[in-house]
């Protein structure tokens, strides 16, 4: 699953430990879903979208649009 | 300017981070050295029978000193961490639970080597010995691992994310199917006259590297 966490965060000029600790997870776990190694789960993808104030599609996306 | 201060930061945070890995080296080989003496000095003398002043005076001096190079390696990771990264609540606590883990790994293995040495004072002193131990040794130890480890197997999996739970899953998956083959293939080799009689314990060990191998990868791959 592709994301724009990377673009996201570096607009408000956050480190991927920023990140991590404004959704209590860990600075590894922030790299993972960033690099598409893991899909978040939908709790997780719904902070995530709730941090940057946008929806989930807008956040991630499956490449099929 | 303002990717200069980045620059200087991340050069900073990495000189930072090279001293905070030599520390930590430096005081674990230590902590080695200085544990390796108390257990050494203990072994020799409950041996011999024999506690005379001088030598215990050592032993504890090296014991204390091994103390201290405990707490200087976890200082130093604790204040790493806290200038390099700081972390959520849960994530702390689930960290602090892996240090617990350790910790209690840690005087398990003391226990063994102090239960071993009780039964044999001329085997060589180790934690992984399949040797005899106390009967009281092993009730305090089964009670442990019943009770105390799996409240605290527990309170981890509560604080863990949702990666390293799935970084965790996929080590386990791995080790039970490591598991079943080794085990297997070691039963039917020995009673094809191949091999020696299955040990639990290194089935244990190799299932357990297997399991960790695979989620540590998995969980900073």
């Amino acid at each position: 699953m592709n994301n724009r966490l990377k673009v996201l965060r570096a607009e408000r000029n956050w480190s991927q430990a920023d990140l991590a600790l404004r959704l209590d997870v860990s600075r590894q776990a922030v790299n993972a879903v960033e690099t598409g190694k893991h899909d978040p789960s939908l709790p997780l993808a719904f902070r995530i979208a709730r941090l940057f104030k946008l929806s989930i599609e807008e956040i991630f996306h499956d490449g099929h649009e | 300017m303002m990717a200069m201060n980045k620059s200087e930061g991340a050069e900073q945070r990495e000189v930072s981070m090279v001293g905070t890995v030599l520390r930590v080296l430096g005081g674990s080989l230590g902590t080695l050295f200085c544990a390796g003496a108390t257990a050494g000095l203990v072994a020799s003398m409950t041996r011999k029978g024999e506690f005379p002043a001088l030598g215990l005076t050592i032993t504890v001096g090296f014991a204390l000193l091994a103390i201290l190079g405990s707490w200087y390696v976890v200082n130093t990771l604790m204040q790493g961490r806290n200038q390099n990264e700081v972390v959520g609540p849960k994530v702390k606590r689930s960290r602090a639970m892996m240090v617990l883990s350790g910790v209690i790994g840690g005087a398990i293995g003391l226990v063994l080597v102090i239960g071993q040495i009780q039964i044999d004072r001329t085997a060589p002193p180790s934690a992984l010995a399949n040797g005899p131990i106390p009967m009281w040794t092993a009730i305090f130890l089964i009670v442990v691992i019943l009770t105390l480890v799996p409240w605290l197997t527990w309170q981890w999996h509560r604080s863990v994310d949702e990666h390293e739970s799935e970084a965790y899953r996929d080590g386990t998956v791995a080790g039970i199917y490591a598991y079943s083959a080794l085990s297997i293939c070691w039963w039917l080799g020995w009673r094809g006259g191949l091999f020696v009689a299955p040990d639990g314990m290194a089935i244990f060990f190799a299932t357990y590297a297997v399991w960790s191998v695979v989620w540590l990868w998995r969980r900073y791959r």
